[in-house]
């Protein structure tokens, strides 16, 4: 990031400052926890553990390789919502229990800009859902063998990678940390050891959503063309990584380059910009499925049973 | 096992149900307001209704008890205030006290005793020789079937009459059988859209 | 179906003892219609029948429906009165 700005990193601790990101986690460890006499005491830890936790949970029905999630089940991609949605509830609680108006504000907007965004994440995913027909994460990589999402949902990639950055708060929307504004967000009372907690949950959390657009739209696990393998090493594994790893080069090369956008305008944009594309994409998309007769056959519908 | 993760989860969230109710501060009975829809959540997926279990989940604690949690923050009420009212309680106790009655009247002599277990077991039991000492019934030997019914195996597949998903019979049901109520529940919705903004509209 | 209830019996306790309290009398609505769902539910697994999710699913939406308008009704009667508390004199 610092070679990107043309400016000099950090790279005074081990060679090129390699060990700097350690230096700074012993730091936070050891520092002293200061607790805000006013707090909620409960609520004021509860907070960086939910954040923490449900971002950890998400991981639950990725899948490393054909079957290889530790839970395969048919509602993966619900799932993956919910625990995303319940997420919020830390910055909330984080915000509102060390009762100080920097934190609280911040943590307003901060699940404002969630909720919004989450309405778009969520059609996205959603008109994902309709090309492949399925909930389950396994299922949808599997129908990419022909052809990644990305290309024929080349304008829902778009708006689901935007969602994603301001789901996880970073840089062209990272209004939760606006310094100047609000010093430090929803997290300003918070020190230590339960600011890692913050601070490890966002960064898992953007690894999620780099790893669940690669699912969504790069094809997972798979090659391209669809190769098995057939080697004692666990190939696809690789390739997924490898996969998210390039979304997470683009997560932080954003944030090396965009300035910050205004809250009103990150609103505004939100509702009356991406809104609207994505409801109307979500309707073109099954409009052409059915048209040219190509909708997935996992959705022949079973046999009803008549309740005249 | 999943028996006893049941009626874990139906304790939790009748305890969390109690909490909510008797918490002075509001957001403190949110947050167990959370806590009941998560354990009733986590209850339905393990006895098999998984789809409408996870959008629960989705549903309430995504989006309608963060309304709350807003409103209530955005409002910013005075604590004072609330502590206020702790004193009402008094006054409509009786009437609490009747409808509590009543409702645990019924749970003992108008439906068949399906609790049955461990927590719930003391209390029906308590029930019972009460209710047996008044009225002279003691027959509450009923089969539990709600438990019977459990079977983690048919998480996804209950409710199917053919091969396939609980969520694809769901579908298949909502667009064709029930087409004309998911339309009114869109109108209802959308009613819901339009109304809170003209209500919180400022007019000149 | 004991747990509906006792769910539905915290919701109407929680409703009648809080008189005052508007934003609590919203919460035990919201926990009364969660005991309602809950209930057919129940009832629609043990009788293996689909219809009772979907009519769940109609409540859920409704339920959501139902809470937006009574916090916009909230926030409205707040801005009229400057407090929350309901006076019954």
């Amino acid at each position: 990031m610092g070679s990107m700005q043309r400016r000099i990193g950090p790279n005074v601790v081990g060679y090129y400052g390699v060990l700097q990101p350690f230096a700074d986690a012993l730091k936070l460890v050891v520092k002293e926890q200061v607790i805000p006499t006013q707090a909620t005491k409960s609520l004021f830890f509860l907070a960086p553990m939910i954040s923490l936790i449900f971002s950890l949970l998400g991981w639950g029905v990725i899948p490393f390789g054909p079957g290889l999630a530790l839970s395969d089940f048919s509602l993966g991609i619900l799932y993956s919502l919910a625990v995303s949605s319940i997420g919020v509830y830390g910055i909330l609680f984080a915000g509102w229990s060390a009762n100080s108006k920097y934190a609280f504000l911040g943590s307003l907007r901060s699940t404002a800009q969630m909720i919004s965004y989450e309405l778009i994440y969520s059609a996205a995913v959603l008109s994902v859902l309709l090309l492949c027909g399925t909930f389950n994460i396994t299922e949808i990589i599997e129908m990419q063998q022909s052809v990644w999402y990305v290309l024929p949902l080349l304008p829902i990639f778009l708006l689901f990678f935007v969602s994603a950055l301001a789901e996880t708060n970073r840089t062209p929307f990272d209004l939760p940390e606006a310094e100047s504004e609000l010093v430090a967000g929803f997290m300003t009372e918070h020190s230590g050891m339960i600011f890692v907690f913050f601070f490890l949950a966002e960064y898992c959390s953007i690894v999620l959503m780099s790893t669940f657009t690669a699912i969504l739209f790069l094809g997972g696990y798979m090659l391209p063309g669809g190769h098995y393998n057939e080697y004692i090493v666990n190939i696809e594994s690789i390739v997924l990584g490898l996969k998210a790893v390039l979304f997470m080069f683009v997560f932080v090369w954003i944030r090396a380059t965009l300035p910050r956008m205004r809250y009103d305008s990150l609103m505004v944009f939100c509702w009356t910009h991406m809104l609207p594309m994505v409801i109307a994409l979500l309707i073109l998309i099954p409009s052409l499925l059915i048209a040219f007769d190509i909708y997935p056959h996992v959705l022949s519908p079973p046999k009803l049973r008549h309740y005249s | 096992m999943n028996n006893f993760l049941l009626d874990f989860l139906a304790l939790g969230a009748i305890v969390s149900g109690i909490l909510v109710i008797t918490s002075k501060n509001p957001v403190i009975s949110v947050l167990f307001l959370i806590s009941v829809f998560v354990n009733v959540a986590g209850y339905l997926v393990l006895l098999g209704v998984g789809f409408i279990g996870i959008s629960y989940i989705v549903v309430y604690v995504g989006a309608v008890t963060v309304l709350f949690l807003f409103v209530i923050m955005m409002l910013n009420l005075q604590l004072a205030e609330l502590n206020a009212v702790g004193s009402e309680y008094t006054q409509n106790l009786p009437l609490g006290a009747i409808l509590g009655s009543v409702f645990l009247f019924e749970l003992t002599s108008v439906l068949p005793p399906v609790l049955g277990q461990s927590f719930s077991q003391v209390m029906l039991g308590v029930l019972t020789t009460i209710h047996s000492n008044l009225l002279g019934k003691t027959d509450y030997n009923n089969v539990n079937d709600v438990h019977l019914a459990f079977q983690s195996l048919n998480i996804d597949t209950a409710f199917t009459s053919t091969s396939g998903l609980q969520i694809q019979s769901i579908g298949a049901m909502l667009y064709t059988h029930a087409a004309i109520w998911l339309i009114l529940a869109g109108v209802i919705l959308l009613l819901a859209m339009i109304s809170p903004i003209v209500l919180s509209m400022n007019r000149k | 179906m004991n747990l509906s209830l006792i769910l539905f019996l915290i919701g109407v306790l929680g409703f009648v003892l809080n008189r005052k309290n508007i934003i609590l009398m919203l919460i035990s609505i919201e926990i009364m219609l969660l005991a309602i769902t809950f209930l057919i539910l129940i009832a629609s697994f043990n009788f293996d029948d689909i219809l009772g999710q979907i009519y769940a699913t109609y409540i859920i939406s409704i339920a959501g429906a139902e809470s937006a308008i009574g916090l916009g009704i909230l926030v409205a009667f707040y801005r009229l009165r400057g407090s929350v508390a309901i006076e019954f004199k």
